[in-house]
Protein backbone atom coordinates (compact mmCIF):
# COMPACT_ATOMS: atom_id res chain seq x y z
CA UNK A 1 0.00 0.00 0.00
CA UNK A 2 1.22 3.22 -1.39
CA UNK A 3 0.18 6.27 0.95
CA UNK A 4 1.00 10.28 0.60
CA UNK A 5 1.06 11.76 3.68
CA UNK A 6 0.96 15.38 4.16
CA UNK A 7 1.39 17.88 6.83
CA UNK A 8 0.87 21.86 7.41
CA UNK A 9 0.48 21.85 11.24
CA UNK A 10 3.29 24.06 12.20
CA UNK A 11 6.56 25.58 10.58
CA UNK A 12 7.09 22.69 7.56
CA UNK A 13 5.09 21.96 4.70
CA UNK A 14 5.58 18.27 3.92
CA UNK A 15 4.47 15.55 1.97
CA UNK A 16 6.38 12.50 1.41
CA UNK A 17 5.04 8.69 -0.01
CA UNK A 18 5.35 5.87 2.04
CA UNK A 19 5.04 1.81 1.17
CA UNK A 20 3.36 -0.36 3.64
CA UNK A 21 3.87 2.18 6.59
CA UNK A 22 7.58 1.50 6.80
CA UNK A 23 9.51 2.22 3.38
CA UNK A 24 9.62 5.74 2.66
CA UNK A 25 9.29 6.19 -1.49
CA UNK A 26 9.73 10.32 -1.04
CA UNK A 27 10.61 12.65 1.81
CA UNK A 28 10.20 16.22 0.66
CA UNK A 29 10.20 19.28 3.76
CA UNK A 30 9.95 22.67 2.88
CA UNK A 31 11.27 24.54 6.17
CA UNK A 32 10.72 27.97 6.77
CA UNK A 33 12.81 27.95 9.97
CA UNK A 34 15.13 30.47 7.40
CA UNK A 35 11.85 32.50 7.46
CA UNK A 36 11.23 32.33 10.89
CA UNK A 37 14.44 32.82 12.62
CA UNK A 38 14.64 36.77 12.38
CA UNK A 39 11.81 37.00 14.13
CA UNK A 40 12.82 34.68 16.96
CA UNK A 41 10.13 32.05 16.13
CA UNK A 42 7.28 30.83 13.82
CA UNK A 43 5.26 33.63 12.34
CA UNK A 44 1.62 32.73 11.41
CA UNK A 45 1.37 34.64 8.42
CA UNK A 46 4.56 34.29 7.03
CA UNK A 47 3.65 30.24 7.93
CA UNK A 48 0.20 30.10 6.60
CA UNK A 49 1.05 32.62 3.21
CA UNK A 50 4.56 29.78 2.80
CA UNK A 51 2.06 26.82 3.27
CA UNK A 52 -0.06 27.98 0.19
CA UNK A 53 2.94 28.69 -1.79
CA UNK A 54 4.62 25.42 -0.89
CA UNK A 55 1.67 22.74 -0.88
CA UNK A 56 1.72 22.38 -4.73
CA UNK A 57 5.10 22.36 -5.45
CA UNK A 58 5.68 19.73 -2.84
CA UNK A 59 3.46 17.30 -2.99
CA UNK A 60 4.54 17.28 -6.77
CA UNK A 61 8.06 16.63 -5.34
CA UNK A 62 7.04 14.21 -3.64
CA UNK A 63 5.34 12.05 -6.10
CA UNK A 64 8.31 12.62 -8.37
CA UNK A 65 10.66 11.58 -6.05
CA UNK A 66 8.96 8.49 -5.60
CA UNK A 67 8.38 8.06 -9.15
CA UNK A 68 4.94 7.75 -8.89
CA UNK A 69 1.79 9.70 -10.28
CA UNK A 70 -1.43 9.94 -8.53
CA UNK A 71 -2.46 6.41 -10.22
CA UNK A 72 0.32 5.08 -8.13
CA UNK A 73 -1.41 5.44 -4.55
CA UNK A 74 -3.65 3.90 -2.99
CA UNK A 75 -4.57 6.42 -0.13
CA UNK A 76 -3.73 9.91 1.21
CA UNK A 77 -2.86 10.98 4.77
CA UNK A 78 -2.82 14.11 6.13
CA UNK A 79 -2.56 16.24 9.67
CA UNK A 80 -6.00 17.89 10.57
CA UNK A 81 -4.85 18.31 14.30
CA UNK A 82 -3.78 19.77 16.20
CA UNK A 83 -2.20 22.81 14.95
CA UNK A 84 -3.27 26.45 13.74
CA UNK A 85 -6.47 26.47 12.22
CA UNK A 86 -5.45 28.55 8.85
CA UNK A 87 -2.00 25.99 8.78
CA UNK A 88 -3.92 22.87 9.07
CA UNK A 89 -6.29 23.80 6.61
CA UNK A 90 -3.88 24.42 3.90
CA UNK A 91 -3.10 20.59 3.94
CA UNK A 92 -6.27 19.25 4.42
CA UNK A 93 -7.71 21.13 1.67
CA UNK A 94 -5.28 19.95 -0.77
CA UNK A 95 -5.85 16.16 0.63
CA UNK A 96 -9.27 16.97 -0.16
CA UNK A 97 -9.23 18.00 -3.62
CA UNK A 98 -6.71 15.35 -3.91
CA UNK A 99 -9.07 12.52 -2.87
CA UNK A 100 -11.90 14.30 -4.78
CA UNK A 101 -10.09 14.27 -7.95
CA UNK A 102 -8.52 10.39 -7.46
CA UNK A 103 -11.32 8.70 -5.62
CA UNK A 104 -8.57 8.04 -3.16
CA UNK A 105 -9.37 6.65 0.42
CA UNK A 106 -8.52 9.58 2.81
CA UNK A 107 -7.85 9.73 6.44
CA UNK A 108 -7.10 12.48 8.91
CA UNK A 109 -3.96 12.00 11.26
CA UNK A 110 -3.09 13.29 14.09
CA UNK A 111 0.31 14.83 14.12
CA UNK A 112 1.40 14.11 18.08
CA UNK A 113 0.75 10.33 17.55
CA UNK A 114 2.33 10.66 14.22
CA UNK A 115 5.54 11.76 15.67
CA UNK A 116 5.52 8.46 17.59
CA UNK A 117 4.70 6.37 14.56
CA UNK A 118 7.42 7.79 12.96
CA UNK A 119 9.34 4.92 14.28
CA UNK A 120 8.06 2.42 12.11
CA UNK A 121 9.66 4.36 9.40
CA UNK A 122 13.70 3.14 10.47
CA UNK A 123 12.33 -0.85 10.76
CA UNK A 124 11.70 -0.54 14.14
CA UNK A 125 8.57 -2.83 15.05
CA UNK A 126 6.28 -1.02 17.86
CA UNK A 127 4.24 -3.46 20.36
CA UNK A 128 1.34 -2.56 21.15
CA UNK A 129 0.22 -1.88 23.55
CA UNK A 130 2.92 0.91 23.95
CA UNK A 131 3.30 4.31 25.70
CA UNK A 132 4.64 6.85 23.59
CA UNK A 133 6.06 9.95 24.70
CA UNK A 134 5.80 13.19 22.22
CA UNK A 135 7.61 16.20 23.24
CA UNK A 136 8.54 19.27 20.82
CA UNK A 137 7.89 23.27 20.70
CA UNK A 138 4.30 22.71 20.97
CA UNK A 139 3.51 19.36 22.34
CA UNK A 140 4.38 17.69 25.61
CA UNK A 141 1.84 14.64 25.69
CA UNK A 142 1.87 11.04 27.18
CA UNK A 143 -0.11 8.59 24.98
CA UNK A 144 -0.96 5.36 26.10
CA UNK A 145 -1.55 3.34 22.90
CA UNK A 146 -3.43 0.06 22.40
CA UNK A 147 -3.28 -0.35 18.67
CA UNK A 148 -2.56 2.36 16.00
CA UNK A 149 -6.50 3.32 16.79
CA UNK A 150 -7.09 3.21 20.08
CA UNK A 151 -5.16 5.48 21.80
CA UNK A 152 -5.35 7.70 25.45
CA UNK A 153 -4.13 10.59 26.50
CA UNK A 154 -2.10 9.84 29.84
CA UNK A 155 -0.86 13.15 30.45
CA UNK A 156 0.37 16.80 28.84
CA UNK A 157 1.43 19.72 29.86
CA UNK A 158 -0.51 21.72 31.81
CA UNK A 159 1.25 25.45 31.09
CA UNK A 160 4.29 25.61 28.61
CA UNK A 161 5.78 22.85 26.22
CA UNK A 162 9.22 21.04 27.01
CA UNK A 163 10.64 22.45 23.12
CA UNK A 164 8.85 25.65 24.57
CA UNK A 165 11.23 25.72 27.74
CA UNK A 166 13.93 25.20 25.64
CA UNK A 167 13.05 28.24 23.44
CA UNK A 168 12.45 30.87 26.30
CA UNK A 169 15.53 29.89 28.50
CA UNK A 170 17.46 30.12 25.21
CA UNK A 171 15.87 33.25 24.72
CA UNK A 172 16.79 33.98 28.50
CA UNK A 173 20.49 32.72 27.93
CA UNK A 174 20.84 34.87 24.60
CA UNK A 175 20.77 32.02 22.48
CA UNK A 176 19.79 31.76 19.03
CA UNK A 177 16.35 30.20 17.82
CA UNK A 178 15.54 27.28 17.63
CA UNK A 179 16.52 26.50 21.39
CA UNK A 180 16.47 22.70 22.16
CA UNK A 181 19.71 22.25 20.66
CA UNK A 182 21.57 25.11 21.33
CA UNK A 183 20.90 24.69 24.90
CA UNK A 184 21.78 20.63 24.09
CA UNK A 185 25.29 21.74 22.69
CA UNK A 186 26.06 24.87 25.37
CA UNK A 187 24.77 22.26 28.32
CA UNK A 188 27.14 19.63 27.14
CA UNK A 189 30.10 21.88 28.43
CA UNK A 190 28.46 22.66 32.08
CA UNK A 191 28.09 20.85 35.22
CA UNK A 192 24.29 19.72 35.73
CA UNK A 193 24.90 19.50 39.26
CA UNK A 194 25.62 23.37 39.20
CA UNK A 195 22.30 24.59 40.25
CA UNK A 196 19.34 22.57 41.69
CA UNK A 197 16.17 23.90 39.85
CA UNK A 198 12.80 22.80 40.58
CA UNK A 199 11.55 19.78 39.47
CA UNK A 200 8.22 20.40 38.93
CA UNK A 201 4.98 18.22 37.31
CA UNK A 202 1.57 18.52 36.91
CA UNK A 203 -1.06 17.77 40.05
CA UNK A 204 -0.31 14.86 42.43
CA UNK A 205 -1.45 11.62 40.96
CA UNK A 206 -1.63 12.84 37.28
CA UNK A 207 0.70 12.56 34.57
CA UNK A 208 0.89 15.74 33.43
CA UNK A 209 3.85 18.24 33.05
CA UNK A 210 4.49 21.35 34.30
CA UNK A 211 7.39 23.09 33.04
CA UNK A 212 6.87 27.53 33.42
CA UNK A 213 7.90 27.26 37.10
CA UNK A 214 11.44 25.99 35.83
CA UNK A 215 11.44 28.47 33.28
CA UNK A 216 11.29 31.13 35.87
CA UNK A 217 13.46 29.45 38.10
CA UNK A 218 15.68 30.08 35.62
CA UNK A 219 15.08 33.82 35.14
CA UNK A 220 15.37 34.21 38.79
CA UNK A 221 18.89 32.51 38.83
CA UNK A 222 20.13 34.51 36.15
CA UNK A 223 18.96 37.54 37.46
CA UNK A 224 18.89 37.63 41.43
CA UNK A 225 16.05 38.42 43.19
CA UNK A 226 14.86 41.13 42.22
CA UNK A 227 14.59 39.73 38.63
CA UNK A 228 15.99 42.87 37.03
CA UNK A 229 14.75 43.14 33.20
CA UNK A 230 17.25 43.61 30.11
CA UNK A 231 19.76 41.51 28.08
CA UNK A 232 22.85 41.08 29.68
CA UNK A 233 21.73 41.34 33.29
CA UNK A 234 22.88 38.42 34.58
CA UNK A 235 24.57 38.18 37.99
CA UNK A 236 28.29 37.83 38.34
CA UNK A 237 29.54 34.32 38.55
CA UNK A 238 26.79 33.04 36.79
CA UNK A 239 28.18 30.28 33.99
CA UNK A 240 25.75 30.19 31.36
CA UNK A 241 26.89 26.77 30.45
CA UNK A 242 25.91 24.87 34.39
CA UNK A 243 22.87 27.55 34.29
CA UNK A 244 22.21 25.34 30.62
CA UNK A 245 22.96 22.15 31.76
CA UNK A 246 20.91 21.95 35.38
CA UNK A 247 17.94 23.65 33.71
CA UNK A 248 17.92 20.57 31.28
CA UNK A 249 19.03 18.17 33.98
CA UNK A 250 15.37 19.04 35.21
CA UNK A 251 13.25 18.87 32.11
CA UNK A 252 14.86 15.85 31.70
CA UNK A 253 14.03 14.16 34.90
CA UNK A 254 10.40 15.30 34.88
CA UNK A 255 10.26 13.94 31.07
CA UNK A 256 12.11 10.63 32.14
CA UNK A 257 10.20 10.15 35.88
CA UNK A 258 6.77 10.49 34.67
CA UNK A 259 7.08 8.74 31.21
CA UNK A 260 8.50 5.75 33.13
CA UNK A 261 5.49 5.86 36.04
CA UNK A 262 3.11 6.16 33.43
CA UNK A 263 4.65 2.82 31.52
CA UNK A 264 4.27 1.00 35.32
CA UNK A 265 1.03 2.02 35.50
CA UNK A 266 -0.14 0.90 32.11
CA UNK A 267 1.71 -1.96 32.53
CA UNK A 268 3.27 -1.90 28.80
CA UNK A 269 6.68 -3.43 27.89
CA UNK A 270 7.47 -0.64 25.36
CA UNK A 271 8.09 3.31 25.89
CA UNK A 272 8.53 5.42 22.51
CA UNK A 273 9.75 8.80 21.81
CA UNK A 274 9.32 11.21 19.62
CA UNK A 275 8.99 15.10 18.38
CA UNK A 276 11.84 17.18 18.21
CA UNK A 277 12.81 16.98 21.78
CA UNK A 278 13.35 13.37 21.29
CA UNK A 279 16.31 14.64 19.58
CA UNK A 280 17.68 15.98 22.74
CA UNK A 281 20.78 14.32 23.71
CA UNK A 282 19.97 14.03 27.92
CA UNK A 283 16.79 12.85 27.16
CA UNK A 284 18.12 10.03 25.00
CA UNK A 285 20.77 8.70 27.17
CA UNK A 286 18.55 8.96 30.39
CA UNK A 287 15.24 7.75 28.99
CA UNK A 288 17.45 4.37 27.16
CA UNK A 289 19.43 3.82 30.69
CA UNK A 290 16.37 4.33 33.10
CA UNK A 291 13.91 2.86 30.85
CA UNK A 292 16.09 -0.25 30.33
CA UNK A 293 16.86 -0.84 34.10
CA UNK A 294 13.26 -0.47 34.80
CA UNK A 295 12.83 -3.52 32.85
CA UNK A 296 11.49 -1.35 28.95
CA UNK A 297 12.07 -1.82 25.70
CA UNK A 298 13.34 2.38 24.56
CA UNK A 299 12.69 3.01 21.12
CA UNK A 300 14.26 6.13 20.46
CA UNK A 301 13.61 7.62 16.74
CA UNK A 302 17.21 8.55 14.58
CA UNK A 303 16.93 12.33 15.21
CA UNK A 304 16.08 12.79 11.41
CA UNK A 305 12.93 11.70 12.15
CA UNK A 306 12.08 13.97 15.14
CA UNK A 307 11.24 17.00 12.90
CA UNK A 308 8.24 17.55 11.31
CA UNK A 309 7.71 15.56 8.00
CA UNK A 310 5.16 13.84 6.03
CA UNK A 311 6.27 10.04 5.96
CA UNK A 312 5.53 9.80 9.88
CA UNK A 313 1.64 11.00 8.64
CA UNK A 314 1.51 8.42 6.31
CA UNK A 315 2.99 5.78 8.30
CA UNK A 316 0.51 6.12 10.64
CA UNK A 317 -1.99 6.76 8.01
CA UNK A 318 -1.39 3.37 6.57
CA UNK A 319 -1.76 1.89 9.75
CA UNK A 320 -5.31 3.43 10.00
CA UNK A 321 -6.19 3.30 6.42
CA UNK A 322 -5.47 -0.56 6.43
CA UNK A 323 -7.67 -0.78 9.56
CA UNK A 324 -10.75 0.74 7.54
CA UNK A 325 -10.42 4.20 8.87
CA UNK A 326 -11.99 6.38 6.68
CA UNK A 327 -13.09 10.61 6.44
CA UNK A 328 -15.07 12.04 4.07
CA UNK A 329 -14.59 15.23 2.10
CA UNK A 330 -15.77 16.66 5.62
CA UNK A 331 -13.10 16.34 7.33
CA UNK A 332 -12.63 19.57 9.94
CA UNK A 333 -9.38 20.61 11.45
CA UNK A 334 -8.92 20.69 15.45
CA UNK A 335 -6.50 23.54 16.72
CA UNK A 336 -6.55 21.16 19.83
CA UNK A 337 -6.10 17.75 21.09
CA UNK A 338 -8.77 17.18 23.65
CA UNK A 339 -7.34 16.31 27.26
CA UNK A 340 -9.59 13.61 27.96
CA UNK A 341 -10.70 11.57 25.08
CA UNK A 342 -12.40 9.19 27.61
CA UNK A 343 -15.01 12.02 28.34
CA UNK A 344 -15.62 13.65 25.04
CA UNK A 345 -15.49 11.36 21.92
CA UNK A 346 -12.60 12.23 19.29
CA UNK A 347 -13.77 13.41 15.71
CA UNK A 348 -15.85 11.19 14.44
CA UNK A 349 -14.37 8.28 12.16
CA UNK A 350 -16.39 6.31 9.97
CA UNK A 351 -15.79 3.04 9.18
CA UNK A 352 -15.23 1.44 5.90
CA UNK A 353 -18.55 0.58 3.89
CA UNK A 354 -18.52 -2.74 3.09
CA UNK A 355 -16.94 -3.24 -0.50
CA UNK A 356 -14.70 -0.53 0.60
CA UNK A 357 -15.41 3.11 -0.75
CA UNK A 358 -13.44 4.29 -4.36
CA UNK B 1 -4.93 50.52 39.82
CA UNK B 2 -2.21 48.02 41.43
CA UNK B 3 -2.60 44.65 42.71
CA UNK B 4 0.07 43.11 44.26
CA UNK B 5 -0.14 39.01 44.66
CA UNK B 6 2.27 37.10 46.80
CA UNK B 7 1.68 34.10 45.01
CA UNK B 8 1.13 32.15 41.62
CA UNK B 9 -2.30 30.93 43.01
CA UNK B 10 -2.53 34.64 44.03
CA UNK B 11 -2.14 36.14 40.63
CA UNK B 12 -4.99 33.27 39.35
CA UNK B 13 -7.13 34.66 41.44
CA UNK B 14 -6.90 37.85 40.48
CA UNK B 15 -7.38 36.50 36.63
CA UNK B 16 -10.56 34.97 38.13
CA UNK B 17 -12.23 38.06 39.86
CA UNK B 18 -11.76 39.72 36.06
CA UNK B 19 -12.85 36.37 34.19
CA UNK B 20 -16.51 36.60 36.16
CA UNK B 21 -16.82 40.05 34.98
CA UNK B 22 -16.07 39.35 31.03
CA UNK B 23 -18.86 39.83 28.38
CA UNK B 24 -18.76 39.03 24.64
CA UNK B 25 -16.23 41.49 22.45
CA UNK B 26 -14.04 41.81 25.78
CA UNK B 27 -10.64 42.66 25.13
CA UNK B 28 -7.68 41.80 28.09
CA UNK B 29 -4.20 43.04 27.10
CA UNK B 30 -1.42 40.87 29.41
CA UNK B 31 1.70 42.73 29.57
CA UNK B 32 5.12 41.53 31.11
CA UNK B 33 8.12 39.52 30.76
CA UNK B 34 9.07 35.44 30.26
CA UNK B 35 7.93 34.05 33.79
CA UNK B 36 5.36 37.49 35.07
CA UNK B 37 2.66 35.10 35.49
CA UNK B 38 0.58 35.76 31.96
CA UNK B 39 -0.51 32.32 31.09
CA UNK B 40 -1.18 31.78 34.80
CA UNK B 41 -3.43 34.55 35.11
CA UNK B 42 -5.57 33.16 32.06
CA UNK B 43 -6.03 29.80 34.23
CA UNK B 44 -7.96 31.78 36.04
CA UNK B 45 -9.68 34.43 33.81
CA UNK B 46 -10.88 31.05 32.06
CA UNK B 47 -12.24 30.18 35.07
CA UNK B 48 -13.89 32.53 36.38
CA UNK B 49 -15.62 32.96 32.67
CA UNK B 50 -16.25 29.65 32.93
CA UNK B 51 -15.07 28.56 29.73
CA UNK B 52 -12.76 26.41 30.74
CA UNK B 53 -10.92 24.72 33.85
CA UNK B 54 -7.42 26.04 34.96
CA UNK B 55 -5.36 22.54 34.05
CA UNK B 56 -6.63 22.83 30.55
CA UNK B 57 -5.09 26.37 30.06
CA UNK B 58 -2.24 26.14 28.29
CA UNK B 59 0.63 28.33 26.86
CA UNK B 60 -0.71 29.22 23.71
CA UNK B 61 2.77 30.54 22.31
CA UNK B 62 3.35 27.52 19.68
CA UNK B 63 -0.10 28.18 18.13
CA UNK B 64 -0.38 31.83 18.66
CA UNK B 65 -3.99 31.11 19.05
CA UNK B 66 -6.02 28.80 21.74
CA UNK B 67 -9.50 28.91 22.01
CA UNK B 68 -11.68 27.95 24.69
CA UNK B 69 -15.40 27.42 25.68
CA UNK B 70 -18.41 27.15 23.41
CA UNK B 71 -20.10 29.67 20.90
CA UNK B 72 -20.85 32.52 21.59
CA UNK B 73 -18.81 32.29 25.07
CA UNK B 74 -15.39 31.62 23.91
CA UNK B 75 -12.34 32.63 24.50
CA UNK B 76 -9.52 33.69 22.63
CA UNK B 77 -5.83 33.33 23.86
CA UNK B 78 -3.81 34.89 21.79
CA UNK B 79 -0.14 35.09 22.16
CA UNK B 80 2.18 37.67 20.14
CA UNK B 81 5.82 36.48 21.84
CA UNK B 82 6.57 35.84 18.51
CA UNK B 83 4.73 38.20 16.14
CA UNK B 84 6.46 41.05 14.20
CA UNK B 85 3.73 43.32 14.24
CA UNK B 86 -0.07 44.00 13.46
CA UNK B 87 -0.21 42.14 10.41
CA UNK B 88 0.25 38.54 12.31
CA UNK B 89 -2.88 39.30 14.56
CA UNK B 90 -4.99 39.93 11.94
CA UNK B 91 -3.73 36.77 10.16
CA UNK B 92 -4.65 34.35 13.02
CA UNK B 93 -8.18 35.46 12.66
CA UNK B 94 -9.06 36.12 9.14
CA UNK B 95 -8.56 39.76 9.74
CA UNK B 96 -11.28 39.73 12.19
CA UNK B 97 -10.81 38.33 15.25
CA UNK B 98 -13.02 40.42 17.19
CA UNK B 99 -15.70 40.00 15.05
CA UNK B 100 -15.74 36.27 15.76
CA UNK B 101 -17.38 37.46 19.02
CA UNK B 102 -16.23 35.82 22.10
CA UNK B 103 -13.65 37.88 24.36
CA UNK B 104 -10.15 38.16 23.63
CA UNK B 105 -7.08 37.64 25.47
CA UNK B 106 -3.73 39.00 24.24
CA UNK B 107 -0.30 38.30 25.85
CA UNK B 108 2.45 40.64 24.38
CA UNK B 109 0.16 43.15 22.93
CA UNK B 110 3.42 45.48 22.68
CA UNK B 111 4.43 43.20 19.74
CA UNK B 112 1.01 44.06 17.68
CA UNK B 113 0.13 47.19 18.98
CA UNK B 114 -0.83 49.03 15.95
CA UNK B 115 -3.73 45.73 15.61
CA UNK B 116 -5.20 46.06 18.54
CA UNK B 117 -8.86 47.43 19.25
CA UNK B 118 -8.84 50.90 21.12
CA UNK B 119 -11.14 49.64 23.88
CA UNK B 120 -9.93 47.17 26.43
CA UNK B 121 -7.91 46.31 29.69
CA UNK B 122 -4.25 46.64 29.93
CA UNK B 123 -2.46 44.84 32.78
CA UNK B 124 1.23 44.98 33.03
CA UNK B 125 2.72 42.33 35.35
CA UNK B 126 6.02 42.45 36.82
CA UNK B 127 8.15 40.26 39.02
CA UNK B 128 8.61 41.61 42.72
CA UNK B 129 10.07 38.46 44.20
CA UNK B 130 10.08 34.93 42.92
CA UNK B 131 7.20 34.42 43.63
CA UNK B 132 5.22 37.87 44.50
CA UNK B 133 3.96 40.03 41.11
CA UNK B 134 2.76 43.63 40.69
CA UNK B 135 -0.27 44.13 38.51
CA UNK B 136 -0.64 47.55 37.04
CA UNK B 137 -3.81 48.19 35.64
CA UNK B 138 -5.18 50.36 33.05
CA UNK B 139 -8.26 51.10 31.15
CA UNK B 140 -8.31 51.93 27.28
CA UNK B 141 -11.25 53.03 26.35
CA UNK B 142 -15.18 53.20 27.69
CA UNK B 143 -15.77 49.30 28.62
CA UNK B 144 -11.88 49.35 29.80
CA UNK B 145 -13.05 51.87 32.37
CA UNK B 146 -16.09 49.92 33.16
CA UNK B 147 -14.46 46.80 33.20
CA UNK B 148 -11.73 48.38 35.95
CA UNK B 149 -14.37 49.94 38.29
CA UNK B 150 -15.94 46.30 38.67
CA UNK B 151 -12.23 44.83 39.52
CA UNK B 152 -11.99 46.92 41.87
CA UNK B 153 -15.10 46.46 43.48
CA UNK B 154 -14.82 42.61 42.95
CA UNK B 155 -11.15 43.05 44.60
CA UNK B 156 -11.98 44.92 47.59
CA UNK B 157 -15.14 42.54 48.07
CA UNK B 158 -12.85 39.56 48.15
CA UNK B 159 -10.63 41.30 50.61
CA UNK B 160 -13.21 42.10 53.30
Amino acid sequence: MRVLGIESSCDETAAAVVEDGARVLSDVVASQEDLHAPYGGVVPEVAGRAHEANIVPVVGKALRDAGLSLAGLDGIAVTNRPGLVGSLLVGVQAAKSLALATGLPLVGVNHVLAHAHANMLCGTALRFPLVALVVSGGHTSLYLCRSPLEETLLGATVDDAAGEAFDKVAALLGLGFPGGPAVDRLAREGDRGAVRFPRTRGAKGTLDFSFSGLKTAVLYHLRGQDARPGKGANRAGVRPADVAASFQEALVDALVKVTLEGARRARVRQVVLGGGVAANGRLRERMAEEGAAAGFEVVLPPPRLCTDNGAMIAALGTRLLEAGVRDGLDLDVHPRLLRNPTVKKAPPRRPAPAGGRR
Amino acid sequence: MRVETSSPAGTERVGRSLGRLLREGDLVLLSGELGAGKTRFVKGLAAGAGVARAAEVVSPTFLRLEEYGDPPRVLRHVDAYRMAGGADLEALGGGDLQGAGGFMVIEWPEHVEEALPPDGLLLRFSHRGPRARRLDVTARGPRGRALLRALRAALRKGRG
